[in-house]
């Protein structure tokens, strides 16, 4: 199981740091530059976590990223990677739905720890926006998630999968899954709904004072969640995966479909976000819970 | 004359009220007058001991009138006589409904009473009274408006008696008078829909109005009222499993809540200060608090892996079961924006930059770490095995004539919907901060301790002593710029509630003048009555 386990975050860690490869290479070619080489943030993380930290505000600011980090992998560990496999399917047996749409809360919490300990009033700015549109984000996908519970009659997100041979849940429960895509695209920090890290607004966002490998901690964390994110929508609502190949597929085209989306949209401000987040896409949902 | 039983409910709840009077009266206090507490705490235990409906309203009024008087000590006389017509309203109600009972029931025992025999017409109106009685105690809206004036003004170890311990006297009347005496078969569901959803709108408001906050207890009043509502919400289903919810959230709200109000209590002897914009980075001077602190706000959050997740996940499950699809979505959302007033107590008191300066701090006694204490290593234990607080409620299923939960290891949280394992969950967070933290600190680091606070990144410029760089004052506002919120903000039942005392004011002054008139009108008005009785005497 502890093998089992370190595969899944060895996975997590190569795959999420290479679709931010790509996703900072197609935006290159949406903006008409080159972009950088595919392995740089890979590498970035690498180097950031032997470089020494330039400032020192204390303890808490040193455990914000690590409670991030535990948020990250305590999430990715309770989702099954493979449909019907009795490889990497970490502690899944012992989690459910509910466990893991909270503790993916515990990455937002963690940053605000440690970014409100470093007394930076820019850095809490940002992370009171991300609070505040974590109100509208989690909406959509609640009531997406709660359909799929009581159209399955089940919480674990084994059974969800394993009920979709049949067809996908994207296509049996197309107004949930809109919905839930929509969150998705903000919990993935693109864009209209990325206003959160905005470096234009808010001094290079809520991580204004990481350095070093507390930053490194930082950015590992954030691979290893978005393909936890990912993963958890393919197993929601795109029927989980059989082999490693169909996974990294069917990953790869919701990323693609994110990144293109985040590239064309313009960025809301927060009270935009939430309002439009609890119009639209709550709404879409609500009326696909009812036809369920 | 009065009847007392020992039954599993009233064991748990005692239970609860021993660990809180217990712990507090720990705590120095020159303000508290102990023969009051002591008359409260005998008035709880006779509450929850009761055996006969007088019983339970004697014991229901001593509660209310002892706890006014230790309330009088510190508050303003507008929260007092708020509290005290809400309380007397309670009662009457109570008293009402139990009047009817005994009328055609023809017992005060609960063990005796059958409902059936109370006359159809008459079984929604006692429902009613009951409802009154209860929103009143736990603070459903529009019964609110006493609860937030009070919790504020009393004195701050005595809030965490009324949050933790009073307003559980509602809930404990919901389940003792609904499920034992009178029994759900003789209930209108739809009258409890609506008290359901009463519940959960509660809960939305109250968060919101508790993000808004700019005093500490004001903000903790508030969450007193949204998780209550949640309580209510759950009991309301009117099922076994609500019940185990619902008892589940009581138990760990009375322990958050006995936690955080004596951490801000703790905070406000220190510093004397009790607003966010006059506090800020306490976390270096005071760590255990901050840490008993953060504890409690985990739980109350409902995140794994502390107890606050297990009747979350309860309430979620029960509410997943009886496919209350809309309820949950409710729930959860106010669930998901407690985060931010979570956030805003941990920031505003312990973190950010310091407001004002520090000195004429005073020393705190370590008396006020003991309930903390007791409180957070329940909440953590309860985390590890939350099938625990499923032993201690089937004997209280069980009495109550409802299907017993089943569970294979103290350490897996099992319902019809999915199970967890609270052992693995709290193993796996301690080993990955444990791997992580060793990874950290293999590695040598000369990183610079910064001295002065306000050496950050400030846009290239440097700040002052003049610039407020702790936000916790701004935190919340906001939110006023999302309209729906803003609708919730700027409404409030106070302008309900003046428009009835106004009403009430104006009639009283109406009967006040008939008393005022002449002697010859009085002799007319004898008169009067006296045709009028000839009158329907002769028809």
């Amino acid at each position: 199981m502890f093998l089992d386990s370190l595969a899944m975050i060895a996975l997590a860690y190569i795959f999420g740091f290479l679709y931010y490869g790509l996703y900072r290479n197609i935006s290159a070619r949406v903006h008409g530059r080159f972009g950088p080489s595919l392995a740089q943030s890979f590498f970035d993380s690498i180097k950031l976590f032997l470089k020494e930290n330039s400032t020192n505000f204390g303890w808490m600011f040193y455990a914000g990223p690590i409670i991030m980090m535990i948020g990250a992998i305590t999430t990715l560990l309770f989702i099954p990677y493979l449909n019907g496999s009795e490889h990497l399917v970490g502690l899944s047996q012992y989690g459910n739905l509910i466990l893991v749409l909270y503790l993916m809360v515990l990455e937002p919490l963690g940053n605000a720890m440690g970014i409100g300990s470093n007394g930076n009033p820019f850095g809490v700015m940002g992370i009171t926006r991300g609070l505040t549109r974590l109100i509208g984000l989690e909406l959509p996908f609640y009531i997406a998630a709660i359909g799929l519970m009581i159209a399955n009659h089940s919480a674990d997100i084994g059974v969800i999968m394993t009920n979709q041979s049949e067809g996908y849940n994207a296509f049996t429960h197309p107004l949930l899954f809109i919905g839930a895509f929509i969150s998705f695209l903000g919990f993935m920090g693109k864009s209209p709904f990325d206003v959160v890290g905005a470096p234009q607004e808010v001094y290079s966002g809520p991580a204004t004072e990481f350095s070093g490998k507390f930053f490194a901690i930082a950015l590992s964390q954030s691979a290893i969640f978005s393909f936890a994110k990912l993963l958890l929508m393919v197993n929601l609502f795109l029927g989980g995966a059989q082999s490693l190949v169909e996974l990294v597929a069917k990953t790869f085209v919701l990323f693609l479909v994110a990144v293109l989306v985040g590239n064309v949209y313009a960025r809301f401000t927060t009270a935009q976000s939430v309002e439009f987040l609890v119009r639209v896409p709550t709404g879409i949902a609500l009326v696909g819970l009812l036809f369920v | 004359m009065f009847n007392f039983a020992m039954t599993p409910l009233g064991n748990l709840f005692f239970g609860l009220t021993l660990i809180v009077f217990a712990s507090l009266l720990l705590i120095k206090n020159e303000r508290r007058d102990l023969p009051l507490h002591i008359l409260l705490f005998a008035s709880l235990g006779v509450i929850f001991y009761a055996s006969d409906l007088i019983t339970l309203f004697v014991g229901w009024e001593i509660m209310s009138w002892s706890s006014y008087f230790i309330i009088a000590k510190s508050a303003r006389i507008e929260t007092l006589q708020k509290y005290i017509i809400f309380n007397l309203a309670a009662g009457f109600a109570l008293l009402g409904a139990i009047v009817l009972i005994v009328a055609f029931a023809g017992t005060t025992l609960y063990g005796e009473i059958d409902f059936g025999k109370v006359p159809e017409a008459l079984r929604v109106p006692i429902t009613l009274l009951l409802f009154v009685t209860i929103a009143i105690k736990s603070g459903i809206m529009p019964f609110h408006y006493w609860v937030v004036d009070t919790y504020e003004e009393s004195d701050h170890i005595f809030s965490a008696i009324l949050s933790a311990i009073i307003s559980k006297a509602g809930i404990f009347l919901f389940i003792v008078i609904f499920s034992q005496i009178i029994g759900y078969r003789y209930l209108h569901g739809s009258l409890f829909d609506i008290l359901a959803w009463l519940g959960v709108i509660t809960s939305i408001v109250a968060t919101f109005k508790a993000i808004s906050q700019e005093e500490l207890k004001r903000l903790l009043a508030y969450s007193s009222i949204a998780q209550i509502g949640y309580i209510v919400t759950v009991l309301a289903l009117l099922e076994g499993s609500g019940i185990e919810a619902g008892l589940y959230h009581t138990i760990i709200h009375t322990l958050v809540k006995l936690l955080l109000f004596v951490n801000i209590a703790s905070i406000i002897y220190i510093t004397g200060k009790t607003k966010f914009s006059q506090l800020g980075n306490l976390l270096y001077d005071y760590p255990a608090l901050f840490i008993l602190l953060l504890i409690g706000i985990i739980a109350l959050a409902g995140m794994p892996p502390l107890g606050g997740f297990n009747s979350k996940f309860l309430i979620y499950t029960t509410l997943l079961e009886k496919k209350k699809a809309l309820l949950l979505v409710a729930v959860m959302f106010s669930s998901a924006s407690a985060f931010l007033y979570c956030y805003k107590l941990i920031y505003g008191i312990y973190l950010g930059q310091a407001s004002g300066d520090k000195e004429g701090y005073r020393e705190l006694p370590m008396s006020f770490y003991i309930p903390q204490f007791i409180a957070a290593i329940i909440l953590v234990l309860l985390g590890i095995l939350p099938s625990l607080g499923i032993a201690l409620f089937n004997p209280i299923l069980g009495s109550l004539g409802f299907e017993v939960s089943s569970y294979s290891s103290l350490f897996e949280l099992h319902t019809a919907f999915a199970s967890f394992n609270g052992g693995v969950l709290m193993g796996l967070f301690g080993l990955v901060f444990a791997l992580i933290l060793l990874l950290v600190t293999s590695m040598r680091s000369k990183a610079v301790k910064v001295r002065d606070r306000y050496d950050i990144s400030y846009c290239g410029e440097t700040p002052d002593p003049q610039n407020n760089l702790h936000y916790g004052y701004g935190m919340g506002q906001e939110l006023r710029r999302i309209s729906f919120i803003r609708v919730i903000l700027e409404n409030s039942t106070a302008t309900y509630w003046e428009h009835i005392s106004k009403l009430s004011g104006d009639s009283s002054v109406m009967v006040k003048k008939l008393y005022s008139l002449g002697t010859q009108y009085i002799g007319l008005f004898i008169l009067l009555f006296f045709t009028i009785l000839l009158f329907l005497g002769v028809r």
